[in-house]
């Protein structure tokens, strides 16, 4: 392959890692504004779900959620409409209205409200409602009463059920993607509440630590299994899409650094930035000849 | 008559999008047209370039609702609203077509920033032409692609284009670069060519050449323009 060739590979390559960008921006752009969309709405404000189709709240569900959103705080914020009715995430308030109730006996009477009371067995719901925190013991914001909530601005619930629906969904599907480390924090946060890991069912009394985290994050148990068991991995290239992805970070930061600064004005961590942005879009350029080949 | 949106975008920093912005605007104005050159960059380039001082409120101001726009002349038929620092700190600007909506224009041209994807998200949402400059470079080309990719995100959808800026046909790969662009985005690649009268136009402080090798060429990039109707609907 000549030195045209490689260059107009190169280009090719620039491409890639131009698309591998895009997405990331996307994927910060649709995180940046559900955070901005995030605020703290007083308990009471919060008003029921909209609609005939309300679901009851499972007690158990609500006790074990209590549990967590004492020992981590609620991670993910509910969903509330223009009105401030309920979208989603009816287990997470129902667990913040009763870790706030404090007492005891108005958090069991709460409970009994609640689908399933009667068939948890009362000798160890009564222990599980004595072992959640005081009310100066709560985390913030529901010592003061608040929770944080997603106000979707934009929707009637009551007059656009189909769009509520679609949003309760969206809101359900879309949570935060979190990284190993922020998972790890939380679980470890967790096993200092008392949480243990380890396979199987927990012995009577013990509080099993995957399913809670499962819970805290909105996703499923096989998730926080592999977030749990996949350390940082080195940096290690497998294949195009990863040189792509670590290209992309790489000419991010080269993008920062050197702007429309020539070289010879840069400092040498603006030099160092662009060399490894070279270097990584030679890599690429490879791969994708390699790719290429292999397809012909 | 509705004015016609023009983002002149790129990413990547050094790729001509002032260079372009300016020309475009300097060849409508001589044409008749009325032209608001609207200076998305913080380093306010094209401030700079048209030879006022980039104060930062103007642009900056008119976006976070504190300020009416007030254009500066700069040539006949052409005015600018200056860009500078304090386009850094925008949290939550105003639609671009709201913000100068009632300013008097036939054609907006919005110079946008290298390395600021929210900058130029405000100039895609306003958009109904998008250029996207770059160079037969792939550090360039990544800059261009991802904010290409964004902008035929938007509903409506803008029309895009690629201008490959400061071609040197002598050079076997910017020759090659067109055709091999224009299928790899899926777009038209206008190219304008090295013009080394423009740089010393701009250089000195001036606006383009009326003639020359690169204002032949942006003849052709204002004629792929002109098949472009104004948006319905919005100011």
């Amino acid at each position: 392959m000549n030195r045209q060739d490689k260059a107009r590979a190169g280009m090719l390559a620039g491409l890639e890692a131009g698309h591998a960008q895009a997405k990331i921006d996307r994927r910060l752009a649709a995180e940046a504004d559900r955070g901005r969309a995030v605020g703290l709405l007083d308990l009471e404000a919060i008003r029921p779900r909209a609609g005939t189709d309300t679901r009851p709240a499972r007690a158990a569900h609500v006790l074990t959620l209590a549990e967590s959103v004492a020992a981590v705080g609620l991670v993910q914020a509910l969903a509330v409409d223009k009105a401030g009715r309920l979208v989603a995430g009816l287990h997470r308030l129902e667990a913040c209205r009763l870790l706030y109730l404090v007492k005891p006996e108005a958090r069991a009477a709460h409970l009994a409200t609640l689908d399933g009371a009667d068939r948890m067995d009362p000798e160890e719901t009564r222990a599980r409602l004595r072992a959640l925190p005081v009310s100066a013991d709560l985390p913030e914001p529901l010592r003061a009463g608040k929770v944080p909530c997603r106000v979707l601005a934009d929707l009637d619930a009551e007059t656009d059920p189909d769009a509520a629906l679609a949003a309760e969904a969206a809101e359900n599907t879309a949570r935060k993607a979190y990284t190993s480390a922020e998972v790890s924090a939380l679980a470890d946060r967790l096993r200092r509440a008392g949480y243990r890991d380890g396979g199987g069912r927990p012995r009577k009394g013990e509080r099993a630590l995957r399913p809670a985290l499962a819970l805290v994050l909105g996703v499923d148990v096989s998730t926080v299994r592999r977030n749990l068991n996949t350390p940082e991995k080195p940096a290690h290239v497998s294949g195009f899409s990863e040189a792509a992805a670590r290209l992309a970070r790489a000419l991010a930061a080269f993008d920062r650094a050197a702007g429309d600064v020539a070289l010879a004005d840069m400092t040498p961590a603006q030099r160092r930035a662009v060399k490894d942005a070279a270097a990584l879009a030679d890599l690429l350029a490879r791969l994708h000849l390699n790719a290429e080949g292999k397809e012909a | 008559m509705k004015p016609r949106w023009l983002a002149i975008v790129g990413r990547k920093g050094g790729t001509g999008k002032t260079t372009l912005a300016l020309c475009l605007a300097a060849r409508y104005a001589r044409g008749g047209r009325r032209v608001l050159l609207a200076d998305l960059d913080p380093q306010g380039s094209a401030t700079l370039a048209a030879g006022a001082a980039p104060s930062g409120a103007d642009l900056a101001a008119v976006l976070n609702g504190t300020a009416a726009p007030q254009p500066a002349a700069v040539a006949e038929r052409l005015d600018l609203l200056a860009g500078g620092p304090e386009l850094e700190t925008l949290t939550a600007p105003r639609p671009l077509r709201d913000a100068l909506a009632g300013v008097p224009a036939d054609v907006v041209l919005v110079d946008c920033p290298p390395g600021h994807a929210h900058l130029d998200r405000l100039a895609l949402a306003a958009a109904d032409v998008v250029l996207a400059c770059c160079e037969p470079h792939r550090l360039a080309i990544a800059g261009a692609a991802r904010v290409l990719d964004e902008a035929r995100a938007h509903r409506p959808a803008p029309r895009c284009a690629v201008v490959l800026g400061r071609v040197d046909e002598r050079r076997g790969l910017d020759r090659a670069a067109p055709d091999l662009l224009a299928g790899a985005f899926g777009l038209p690649v206008l190219t304008v060519r090295q013009d080394a009268a423009l740089a010393a136009a701009l250089n000195a402080g001036g606006l383009p050449p009326e003639h020359g090798r690169a204002a032949a060429d942006l003849d052709a990039v204002a004629r792929w323009i002109e098949g472009t109707e104004p948006r319905k609907g919005t100011p």
